[in-house]
């Protein structure tokens, strides 16, 4: 008997924290699978943020520090320019780079500064208990918009990757999903584009992946997946907004 | 990486800014990474170093805000390098989170406070006004920063210099306190090649270099669960701190001997004094001064052996603050002298005494 | 016939023909019952055991009899519970 398909060896085969059914779980594995086949978990950092994947240093075997909310593009802009020759990778949820830490990702965006970005956005803040987020759509029910995010007074939902293509330095952004085999199959070729452009020096890349929170979003892991489908995508289209090589 | 060769091999007498000599004695020290925004009064340091650090192919970026600088440095002492940021008190509140995290996993860095009136906005007058917040902690939790408080340009030269060793060998941040008027100062000093405190350094194993040959390192802060519980941390840090406490307090002492009065002063203020403090030693007054040095840790062996050898001698702080360093003044000599032959002169928003101004007050207390 | 596939219990399946054969297999201690693999089997192999694990999880089995091996389940199992395999011949 051979083992034609197993988890990645660079995370952990122990059982993660993360909820019945949330995305990160199938980031966490997208991003082993692509460090084992490029071969890059012993010269890579990691970034952590504040959120659900502040444990991340439980599951992944590389270098990590842990920054404080918002502020990991900060810290891995200063790891990247000491250890230029080092692959550092910077993972951050929809509070951490869309609210509290919108003015850094901006600028190491702006700076160009050669380093890949998991965005993981699932709408609302999972980690403290399903709080409204710069991504929450609108008329979406959360803990602190409990009659649904409205326009006025809240504004509407920020996309990211929309706002990040008008900086000239940033050479790689697309958004994906991971609701359905056929687009985590793309996620993971978009993480792969984007190690790699590290890898070739090419700069500033980023990729937005649509995810699901089921606790946070008080629904059962197959109604979020239908979540994704049919509200999130119609907001934050999915696709490449920008290719440069 | 960059060369840490000396850019100076000998000793030179050179004119420079309090806020310039503090960015060349990190250069020579070795400081790889400088991040900062400018905020006046400490701009100089930024501007010096942003030719400097490009001369010497050091890493130097003016960062997107006053929390960025801190993060970088967060992230470039993780990474192994020597790193410095510089602000001035409004700046330095918007570090405190940084610096908290900093402090909590035991990395290295320098942070330059030059202080200035507050609270809020305040204005752009030196100040003294910031002492709770670096030797307090300033951001949350149970920690410390070892605090320098220089009071001329050799001084912010030396200082910074030391910073870094400290900085290296404790594995915490390392504050040189100064004020908008040392920051300002134009002084000639001794720029001499980088002198090393310390004739080893430990090991920086636990630097993010990518996890080769190695387990892979996580520097973190979050220990929700025993047996690794934030309790270990604390006691560990607490351990550390209690060593410094006893054996890196610096001060310096002047005409303390058979003293009627005693003047407690530290940064600008300590100089300021100095000079009324002379006129009145020229006029027959056994006047002394007790020059703070480090302002964490705090001397208090030091002053409390002032107050014994001179048993009715009075004290009096001088502050440019409406009374912070005062309080740990009361608390070192509180079974020791009578609380009210310690008396206090200062004033907050940017009050800059006169030698004449602090000669007059001598003359009241002394008159009493 | 179905029949429960264990990482740690015997695997035990009938094969029409003596070929290479590819199969998920279930460490059914890791599912956390989100039911995603169940929607994606093209071959509908993927049912609710109805048992609880060691965390009391309603976890999933899988019917080897229908199941071809395409790894989808892996793919949306956000908690590697899948291994796939392929095995030659008949096994007993």
């Amino acid at each position: 008997m051979n083992i034609v398909k197993t988890q990645p060896k660079s995370i952990t085969t122990e059982s993660t924290k993360y909820c019945p059914g949330c995305g990160h779980g199938i980031v966490l594995r997208l991003i082993g699978e692509v460090i084992d086949e490029l071969g890059i978990r012993e010269k890579m950092i990691l970034t952590a943020p504040v959120g659900c994947a502040v444990i991340l240093y439980d599951y992944l075997f590389c270098d990590i520090i842990e920054c404080a909310h918002g502020r990991a593009p900060a810290v891995g802009t200063a790891i990247k320019r000491v250890h230029p020759d080092k692959f550092v990778l910077i993972y951050q949820g929809d509070g951490d780079l869309a609210a509290i830490g919108t003015a850094e990702i901006i600028h190491a965006a702006n700076r160009g500064e050669n380093m890949s970005v998991i965005f993981v956005n699932n709408a609302i803040y999972g980690m403290t208990g399903g709080q409204m987020a710069p991504t929450t759509l609108i008329g979406q029910k959360t803990t602190t918009s409990p009659f649904g995010r409205t326009i006025k007074g809240m504004g509407k939902p920020i996309r990211v990757c929309e706002l990040l293509t008008t900086l000239e330095e940033t050479k790689y952004l697309e958004r994906t999903s991971i609701h359905s085999v056929r687009n985590i199959n793309k996620t993971k070729a978009a993480i792969r584009k984007v190690f790699q452009n590290q890898l070739n020096g090419i700069g500033f890349s980023l990729v937005e992946i649509l995810s699901m929170c089921p606790v946070g979003w008080k629904v059962s892991p197959k109604e979020a997946v239908q979540f994704i489908e049919e509200q999130l995508i119609n907001y934050f289209p999915l696709g490449v907004y920008k290719d440069t090589e | 990486m960059a060369d840490y060769n000396n850019t100076v091999l000998q000793t030179r007498k050179v004119l420079m800014k309090g806020n310039e000599a503090v960015g060349e004695a990190a250069i020579k020290a070795g400081c790889l990474c400088y991040f900062a925004y400018p905020i006046t009064p400490q701009t100089e340091t930024p501007e010096y170093l942003s030719r400097r650090m490009e001369e010497e192919n050091r890493i130097f970026l003016q960062a997107e805000s006053e929390i960025a600088a801190i993060n970088m440095v967060f992230g470039a002492s993780a990474a192994g390098a020597r790193a410095m940021t510089s602000s001035s008190s409004p700046g330095i509140s918007l570090k405190q989170e940084g610096i908290s995290y900093i402090a909590g996993a035991q990395l290295p860095c320098v942070i330059i406070n030059v202080v200035r009136g507050g609270p809020g906005l305040g204005n752009i007058e030196a100040s003294q006004a910031d002492y709770f917040q670096s030797t307090r902690g300033g951001g949350h939790g149970d920690y410390r920063c070892i605090v320098l408080a220089p009071n001329s340009v050799q001084e912010c030269y030396d200082m910074t210099m030391n910073a870094f060793d400290l900085a290296d060998y404790y594995r915490m941040p390392v504050i040189i306190q100064n004020d908008g008027i040392i920051g300002q100062l134009v002084e000639s000093f001794e720029m001499h090649p980088y002198k090393p405190m310390f004739e080893k350094l430990p090991d920086k194993n636990w630097a993010l270099t990518g996890c080769a040959g190695r387990e892979p390192n996580v520097i973190r802060t979050l220990y929700m669960t025993p047996p690794d519980g934030l309790e270990q941390l604390n006691r560990k840090l607490d351990e550390k701190y209690k060593k410094i406490q006893a054996e890196l307090r610096w001060s310096e002492l002047f005409n303390c001997d058979k003293a009627d009065l005693v003047i407690i002063a530290y940064g600008s203020t300590s100089r300021i004094a100095k000079s009324a403090i002379k006129k009145h030693n020229d006029n027959g007054r056994k006047v002394g001064l007790f020059r703070l040095k480090t302002l964490w840790p705090w001397p208090n062996v030091e002053l409390v052996e002032i107050a014994r050898k001179n048993k009715d001698a009075k004290f009096l702080v001088i502050e440019m603050s409406t009374g912070q360093m005062l309080e740990d003044v009361l608390l070192s000599l509180m079974d020791i002298v009578p609380k009210k032959d310690i008396l206090f002169y200062g004033m907050g928003g940017g009050w800059n005494p006169t030698p004449d101004m602090i000669y007059e007050k001598i003359a009241e207390v002394l008159a009493e | 016939m179905l029949q429960t596939g264990s990482r740690y219990g015997k695997v035990v399946w009938r094969l029409s023909k003596n070929r290479m054969a590819k199969k998920a297999q279930i460490n059914f201690e890791k599912c956390k019952g989100c039911d995603l693999c169940i929607d994606v089997c093209p071959k509908a192999a993927i049912h609710k055991s109805g048992i609880s694990n060691k965390k009391g999880y309603d976890y999933i089995e899988i019917d080897l009899d229908q199941c071809n091996g395409c790894g989808a389940c892996y793919i949306i199992c956000p908690d590697c519970c899948f291994t796939i395999v392929e095995t030659a011949g008949s096994a007993r």
